[in-house]
């Protein structure tokens, strides 16, 4: 079995279990909170979405689902785990290619954490931080709450922190992060993939795959709309998919790349994005070929392009723009601008593969 | 006088409860105040949850940044520090974000902001970076990299914005350009001093620029009005150069190779690349080591393979090539002395700048008799000679810049080939060709705050 869809079952018994377990936190009486503006509590308990219990991220609502998505943004080799809740009696709206429709009141968790050795899930996860958007008004929201260190309380931090974090990781290479809480605006500065701040996962192309539930395993898209928070979703099997990029059985190295570049690069390398105006374009549906940095010069990347004609030179990964700067962890050289010191190195195999088998040439 | 702490509490306060207090205070006037005592995670929750109308007042000291520090993109806020030399924003140890301040808009919105009276030093990547604004106004600010050994690509970088105003500033050292304004529509640089940097001033992309008054110094080019293909906005048009002074741009070329400031010859007054409509009068441009200014359109830069060449490639609505570029009244002194001397201190020796100073060198052979090499320098205005078939305008037209005679180039490159790569047997003096007049430009209207 391959590992990245192990690391799913594993993390999805822990959140279902969590789910069901309302006697050892001692937050569990309190209710979700449903948010009406951008304000937001000084401390996650106060949200009563999820808390740390025996070391797993806990949801304390039997109404909050946890989810996956088939490829996520790496961030420093973090472990990840993502819950959403809807208000009671409200249902998301289904979209075949954008985010689905999240009613007002909509709360999602984020939480991020380390092992000191990847490789071994026995040892305690070091949970850094959780993060928390919410749809007020019509409008999404974001705020990083920041663990103590004993893992008893999170508390919000607006202006970010940026904290070493050393760990082995699952290759059983011994990395130095310089993890980034992200300040309140760098959330935003990632999450505008269309324009206006707004979730990046949360759409059917990646949500689409099963979920070890307690109720045991189910496509997600299934589950939400069996419980009654998703209206409109096709089978499954009519539903777009972008394949798990860790995965070889997933895809083809092109589609596996091609989801890669858009979990890792599409929200901001988009047509209104923030990073709309170099003119590259990594979303997966993308067919121009120039868009898609085929033979397209960097623009403004000054030292972040080291030296190399083209973002992509078909069959000359190495004088190509986008591994390089993948594999730099240099501030002013490394891409995604924010949000990764260490470099996802079965990322960059990838896109080097993908470029590699790519026909054509530039010159 | 507040007591010291007092103001500490008060910044802490803001730290956690910035976005609660915020939205209560719509008021003009809401003054936020920021010192160097206070933590950068601090400092960066002031900037973060800045409302609507505020100011944030950055006491005078040095501020040390680890990250990025991203401002706020709710309407018309101030950054104001206790003056350029007073206030410095230090990002000589950055280990996060690629850029220093940063404000990013989202498209559609409607968002001013003005900067002023600090400084920001050493940052990773680009210094003050504004995407989306649509009234951005920089003033008494310096971006420089004094103690960083590579330095970031932009100075002041506004891109994709609206109704930009940037004066009495200065940018130092940027590998690309000092103070850049791209993709953007109205635009007034005023006043600046820019040095040391690849190119010192450069609009691309762009609608609508007034770009005087400036001094341009110690750079590789004193200014470009470049239009590029394959970005989201193309079909630069309607700039005004005028007033200036581009003196001593004589530093080597030390853009990152693959950049498109890499290609210009170190000692170049200023180029004009593939824009429509460009008016260069009244300024002055000395001692330029290779040309004091060119015109040239995208294939000269990138080259005229129908199959490899970007300016084939370009996104609909890409004229590859300069039209009505109008230089007139300008003042050239000791211009195009040595077109191979700034490249023969680059520690890079094969730098893609090289390719097109050594172009230049093939053209104007110093030696006496010479046909090139006319009064003892590369003629002062030179364009690349290559025209769009039907394009309907003229592309250049050059009057009254100097008396002497072979002061205009046209270098040939519609004739130039691989095989017979000697500039000197295709270029022509033909300046009474384009010795043409064009109506003058309209100002820009000055963007007011």
């Amino acid at each position: 079995m391959p590992r990245a869809v192990r690391l799913v079952v594993a993390s999805a018994a822990f959140l279902a279990l969590a789910a069901c377990s309302s006697s050892s936190s001692s937050s569990a009486a309190c209710t979700p909170r449903v948010p009406t503006d951008e304000t937001f509590p000084s401390t996650l308990a106060e949200w009563c979405q999820v808390t740390l219990d025996g070391g797993e991220v806990t949801a304390l609502s039997s109404d909050i689902v946890p989810f996956t998505l088939t490829t996520p943004l790496y961030s420093d080799g973090a472990i990840k785990r993502r819950t959403v809740r809807l208000p009671p009696g409200t249902v998301a709206s289904y979209d075949d290619a954008g985010v689905l429709g999240f009613p007002n009141g909509t709360v999602f968790t984020k939480s991020f954490g380390f092992r000191d050795d990847a490789r071994n899930t026995a040892l305690p996860i070091h949970w850094v931080e959780t993060r928390i958007q919410w749809r007020a008004a019509g409008t999404w929201n974001y705020m990083a709450y920041r663990w103590n260190a004993a893992g008893t309380e999170a508390t919000a931090l607006q202006g970010g922190e940026v904290v070493p974090i050393s760990y082995v990781d699952v290759d059983g290479a011994s990395q130095n992060a310089r993890y980034l809480v992200p300040s309140q605006l760098q959330c935003e500065q990632c999450h505008s993939e269309s324009g206006p701040v707004a979730p990046i996962g949360p759409k059917a192309r990646w949500l689409n795959t099963d979920y070890a539930y307690a109720s045991g395993p189910e496509n997600q898209l299934a589950h939400w709309t069996r419980i009654g928070i998703l209206s409109g979703a096709p089978d499954p099997a009519n539903a777009p998919r972008l394949p798990v990029a860790s995965d070889p059985d997933a895809g083809t190295v092109e589609q596996r790349a091609r989801s890669y570049l858009e979990a890792n690069c599409g929200f901001c390398h988009s047509p209104a994005g923030n990073a709309r105006v170099t003119g590259l374009y990594l979303q997966a549906t993308v067919t121009d070929s120039i868009q898609l940095g085929i033979c397209k010069r960097p623009v403004a990347a000054g030292p972040g392009a080291g030296g190399r004609p083209y973002d992509v030179f078909p069959g000359q990964p190495d004088a190509s723009v986008i591994p390089y700067r993948m594999s730099s962890t240099e501030p002013a050289v490394a891409m995604p601008q924010i949000g990764r010191s260490v470099v996802d190195t079965h990322g960059v195999e990838l896109v080097t593969q993908w470029i590699q088998e790519l026909p054509g040439t530039c010159q | 006088m507040r007591h010291p702490l007092r103001r500490l509490a008060c910044g802490l306060v803001l730290a956690w409860f910035a976005a609660a207090c915020s939205s209560e205070n719509n008021s003009n006037n809401n003054v936020v105040n920021v010192d160097p005592s206070m933590s950068e995670t601090a400092i960066a929750s002031a900037f973060s949850g800045a409302a609507a109308n505020s100011t944030i007042q950055m006491a005078a000291g040095t501020y040390k940044f680890n990250n990025s520090l991203n401002l706020s993109t709710k309407d018309n806020i101030t950054v104001k520090g206790a003056g350029m030399t007073s206030t410095i924003l230090d990002f000589s140890g950055q280990s996060a974000g690629a850029d220093g301040l940063v404000q990013t808009i989202g498209a559609g919105q409607t968002v001013k902001v003005i900067f002023h009276d600090f400084s920001i030093r050493d940052t990773a990547g680009d210094g003050l970076k504004i995407t989306g604004g649509t009234g951005v106004h920089v003033f008494n600010v310096g971006v420089s990299w004094p103690t960083r050994q590579q330095h970031g690509g932009y100075g002041i970088y506004p891109v994709s914005c609206k109704n930009v105003l940037i004066e009495m500033s200065s940018a130092d050292g940027a590998s690309d350009t000092g103070i850049y304004v791209g993709q953007s529509d109205t635009i007034v640089v005023r006043n600046n001093v820019v040095t040391n940097n690849v190119s010192g001033i450069e609009i691309e992309n762009s609608f609508n620029a007034d770009v005087t008054a400036n001094d341009s110094h110690g750079n590789t080019v004193g200014f470009l009005v470049f239009d590029l293909p394959s970005l989201p906005q193309v079909g630069g048009h309607h700039v005004r150069v005028y007033a200036n002074q581009f003196h001593d741009n004589n530093h080597y070329n030390f853009g990152d190779p693959s950049g498109t400031v890499a290609l210009v010859p170190g000692g170049t007054g200023g180029a004009v690349m593939a824009n429509t409509e460009v008016e260069i009068f009244n300024n002055t441009f000395t001692n330029n080591q290779a040309i004091g200014f060119a015109a040239i359109s995208c294939f000269a830069a990138f080259g005229g393979d129908p199959q490899t060449s970007p300016c084939f490639h370009a996104t609909s609505g890409y004229n590859p090539f300069p039209k009505n570029v109008n230089v007139h009244d300008n003042t050239f002194t000791g211009n195009g002395t040595n077109p191979l001397g700034p490249a023969s201190s680059n520690p890079d020796p094969t730098h893609p700048s090289l390719a097109l100073a050594e172009l230049l060198a093939s053209g104007f052979p110093p030696g006496a008799g010479d046909p090139g090499w006319h009064n003892g320098h590369v003629s002062n205005v030179a364009f690349d000679g290559i025209i769009g078939i039907g394009s309907g305008s003229t592309p250049i037209c050059a009057t009254n810049n100097g008396t002497e005679t072979f002061n205009f180039a046209n270098l040939h490159l519609d004739q130039f080939t691989p095989q017979t790569p000697n500039l000197n047997a295709i270029l022509e003096f033909d300046q009474a060709q384009f010795a043409c007049s064009l109506p003058a430009l309209s100002p820009v209207p000055v963007p007011t705050f």
